[in-house]
């Protein structure tokens, strides 16, 4: 039981800033990404031996916990919400980019592209195939290309 | 430009693990691994080792159904294939030269499965759709010449259709359609639509998947292969090409997809799951259903057959790479080797059948075709009126325009009249008991893919004697009524999910409640009670039912109409949607429904909800006054404006109104119907103005 909680430590150090982040950027709300992060983590140790692949598992967990609490939240209430941390601007910059691009072409993008997250991963979070990731990956990189463009032009 | 994504390795997450470690998981635990729901997928979630390859041996021995096949030599192998940016239908050599895209879809679709024709000259092949924001659309059957010239769409919903498979005449495809998925038969020119099997169970969102089924036809074309859907175990049906005596072929543990029968009929490829559902690979089984054996160690799916039966196509992860790749290899299982030069991804291989007579492969790029997106309307104009006598339900379906008109107002009574749209010409008079008056128009008649059906009250001598179902046989033009349990029905009829949907009280005003009909059986399938004094149009997806509720003072309805969802056989109430604009208002007309989105229309704006939630996904500034509808090329139009008189075409994409008909206030416009290049507008004094889209 010790081993399997250090281990998970081990995975929560090695992947803490890179997983947090990516849902940073997914949500927009460093809160909910702490949040999915934490969450994502316990459920991995209540869960031992059971998760054979922690790594993949965590990112699939905290990015479906996520997804669960935008849900929740819906996106108008997420946008602008007032965080208790503040983020270096062109961090800011960018997540207020990502949150104008749908959410399912936002989450392909940051998991694949930002995170090197394996396309199959992706489509397990998402619930689609790899066809429709690659779609989603195609059109959000296209409009965050311009979103960005865009905001650096005016 | 640099990945703009790296600045967020400017932030750094704060330490939790304190938190962590204390902290109680929430009951609900997300799964580690989603079900595999398509076929995609399920290649994806190979485990990449083609190390220690031992192949059995497959043994070609027992008969079943075989037949002597002609001399047939193995031509090029059509794929799917993303080249980065898109998927496209391709074909190449199998030695991986003279790789060709045949197909020119756009970025929001999906070129997927195809099928050669017998005679190796034509494919068909999905599209599969996408709305803008990335939720899947409809898919829908294309055939294309070999070199991908002359693309012509052949199926038109309703629902998705996929899996095609030409029958060894050609003159046929099998196909998959609807939720949950059913085997079809739809002539290769588009005509003779009908239902095989009659499939009820799966899972929901299993089938919703577009994919599985992969009906596979037996050479001597008497038999169909096919897997339906199930979650925990897929097993191989056969059934009769007439669609007699469905009966199971292959039970094992896992699941049993992808079956394709040899072309000398002994035997039938599939993919299965291995009984711990997670070790997918290509198998053979005898065509009796005996003998089950697996062909090769390698993680595969998706087999597909050499026309000479010699060899077998399939696609597997390329080692050590998460992308989907074609491979070849002998009809034993042994010399596997990868087609070489393909998209950074290849799946659903096809091979084509070549015989002496059949065109050689194009050798060059074809021409640049057509995508199936709707092209912009330049011009529309008011063209022919026709006189068809006071009349309300209006549909296009197969081919024809189909209005009804009252033939008896004391027995309310019709006759269908069914119109070829390029002509104006009146092809048949059907007469029907059934007459959906409506002052808005255009409800009450719908399609299944099959039948046209229309619903109405039967009337005796004392008065409303019964609910009915008309149905009318466009193969014939022969109608029959199919009495419902309800005293009176409503004007509203739906088509979802594979089944009617209407409403109907015993009385006039008593038990309100939503019927749901199998079209099959004509059956009663389900009912759901409405509690609700005033109400009206009845809207179905994805098998949510929402209805309008009305308001009424002093004999009057109020202005505040809400879109209520309910809950299937209880009637308690889901969701609310208010149905009034900032001002109060509500529209004049009731919401419809397609592909996935709830339309409905308040005084001031068109509304597009989500139909689990009724989340308003978007808002458009659209004054629909009179009828409207949603067609499959994703744009609405609508009779529009205080006197209904302007006909709109709105583009959900754009949000803006891309055609505008001024029509003649009088006589009114009551219904409008979408026909290919024109639209036809019912007015209140029984005319049909045709309107000519360029």
């Amino acid at each position: 039981m010790k081993d399997q909680r250090s281990e998970v430590e081990r995975t929560y150090r090695e992947q803490k800033n890179r997983l947090w982040r990516a849902l940073l950027a997914f949500t927009g709300d460093p809160d909910v990404a702490g949040d999915a992060l934490a969450e994502a983590f316990a459920q991995l140790i209540a869960r031992g031996a059971e998760v054979r692949s922690p790594d993949a598992w965590v990112w699939t967990a905290a990015f479906r916990i996520a997804a669960g609490e935008m849900g929740r939240r819906r996106t108008s209430e997420l946008e602008g919400t007032e965080s208790s941390c503040e983020l270096p601007e062109p961090v800011d910059h960018l997540v207020r980019a990502l949150a104008v691009i749908p959410r399912a072409q936002r989450l392909a993008v940051v998991l694949h592209d930002y995170a090197d997250r394996p396309t199959d991963e992706v489509a397990a979070v998402l619930g689609v195939t790899r066809a429709t990731v690659h779609v989603h990956l195609s059109r959000g990189r296209k409009r965050l290309r311009k979103l960005l463009g865009e905001q650096s032009d005016g | 430009m640099d990945d703009p994504l790296r600045v967020l390795d400017l932030a750094d997450a704060p330490e939790q693990w304190e938190d962590i470690e204390r902290r109680v998981p929430r009951p609900t635990m997300p799964t580690s691994s989603s079900p595999w729901r398509r076929t995609l997928t399920v290649v994806v979630a190979l485990t990449v080792a083609i190390a220690g390859l031992s192949f059995a041996v497959s043994t070609f021995t027992s008969g079943g159904g075989s037949m002597p096949t002609a001399t047939v030599a193995n031509g090029r192998i059509a794929f799917s294939g993303f080249d980065g940016t898109s998927w496209q239908i391709y074909s190449v050599e199998p030695d991986g030269t003279g790789l060709t895209q045949l197909t020119h879809v756009s970025d929001l679709e999906f070129g997927g499965e195809s099928a050669w024709s017998p005679d190796g000259k034509r494919i068909a092949y999905v599209v599969q759709g996408f709305h803008e924001d990335g939720r899947t659309d409809r898919s829908d059957l294309w055939v294309m010449n070999a070199d991908g010239s002359d693309p012509r769409q052949l199926t038109d919903g309703p629902g998705s259709s996929w899996s095609p498979a030409w029958s060894p005449d050609g003159t046929k495809i099998a196909f998959a359609r609807g939720e949950p998925a059913n085997v079809y038969v739809i002539g290769a020119d588009g005509s003779g639509l009908r239902r095989l099997t009659s499939l009820t169970a799966g899972d929901e969102s299993a089938s919703r998947a577009s994919m599985g089924l992969n009906p596979s036809w037996s050479p001597d074309g008497s038999q169909i292969v096919f897997a339906p859907d199930g979650e925990v175990e897929k097993d191989l049906y056969v059934v009769n090409a007439d669609g007699s005596d469905e009966s199971i072929l292959l039970h094992m543990p896992g699941w049993q997809i992808e079956p394709a029968w040899s072309p000398d009929g002994r035997s039938i490829l599939f993919t299965s799951s291995g009984p711990d559902g997670a070790d997918f690979g290509i198998y053979a089984v005898d065509a009796d259903g005996t003998n089950p054996h697996r062909l090769s160690d390698q993680p595969a799916a998706q087999p597909a057959w050499s026309p000479d039966g010699g060899q077998i196509a399939f696609t597997a992860l390329r080692p050590g790479s998460d992308h989907a790749a074609l491979y070849v290899m002998n009809a034993d299982g042994t010399d596997v080797h990868e087609i070489p030069g393909l998209p950074v991804e290849a799946t659903f291989p096809s091979w084509q059948p070549l015989s002496e007579e059949s065109n050689p492969a194009p050798s060059s790029l074809p021409t640049p075709i057509e995508t199936p997106t709707p092209s912009p309307i330049s011009t529309a104009e008011i063209g022919q009126t026709i006189d068809v006598g006071q009349a309300s339900a209006l549909l296009y379906a197969d081919g024809s325009l189909w209005v009804d008109v009252l033939r008896d107002a004391a027995t309310s009574a019709g006759t269908v009249l069914r119109i070829d749209p390029s002509s104006g010409e009146i092809q048949a008079r059907i007469a029907v008991e059934a007459y959906p008056a409506s002052e808005h128009g255009g409800s009450g008649m719908v399609f299944d893919g099959r039948y046209l059906w229309i619903v109405g009250i039967r009337w005796s001598t004392d008065g409303p004697a019964g609910g009915i179902l008309q149905r009318i046989d466009p193969g014939t033009n022969r109608a029959e009524t199919i009495d419902l349990p309800v005293g009176v029905t409503d004007v509203d009829l739906v088509f979802d999910n594979g089944f009617l949907w209407t409403t109907g009280t015993s009385s006039p005003g008593k038990d309100p409640r939503v019927l749901q009909i199998d079209p099959v059986t004509g059956e009663v399938v389900s009912e759901t009670p409405i509690d609700a004094q005033w109400w009206g149009g009845l809207v179905v997806e994805d098998g949510a039912i929402w209805i309008m509720e009305m308001s009424v003072r002093n004999s009057t309805v109020q202005g505040d109409a809400t879109l209520v969802r309910l809950e299937p056989g209880t009637g308690s109430v889901l969701a609310r949607v208010s149905a009034v604009d900032e001002d109060g208002v509500m529209a004049s007309t009731m919401p419809v429904a397609s592909e996935g989105v709830i339309w409905l229309p308040t005084g001031g704006e068109l509304l597009a909800l989500d139909p689990q939630t009724g989340e308003v996904l978007a808002r458009f500034d659209l004054a629909v006054g009179g009828d409207f509808e949603s067609v499959p090329d994703g744009s609405v139009w609508c009779l529009c404006g205080f006197g209904w008189n302007e006909l709109q075409r709105l583009d959900p994409a754009s949000g803006k109104v891309d055609v505008s008909v001024h029509l003649d206030r009088k006589p009114i416009p009551i219904a409008m119907v979408k026909a290919p290049g024109s639209i036809w507008v019912l007015t209140y004094e029984g005319t049909l103005t045709r309107v000519v889209l360029k």
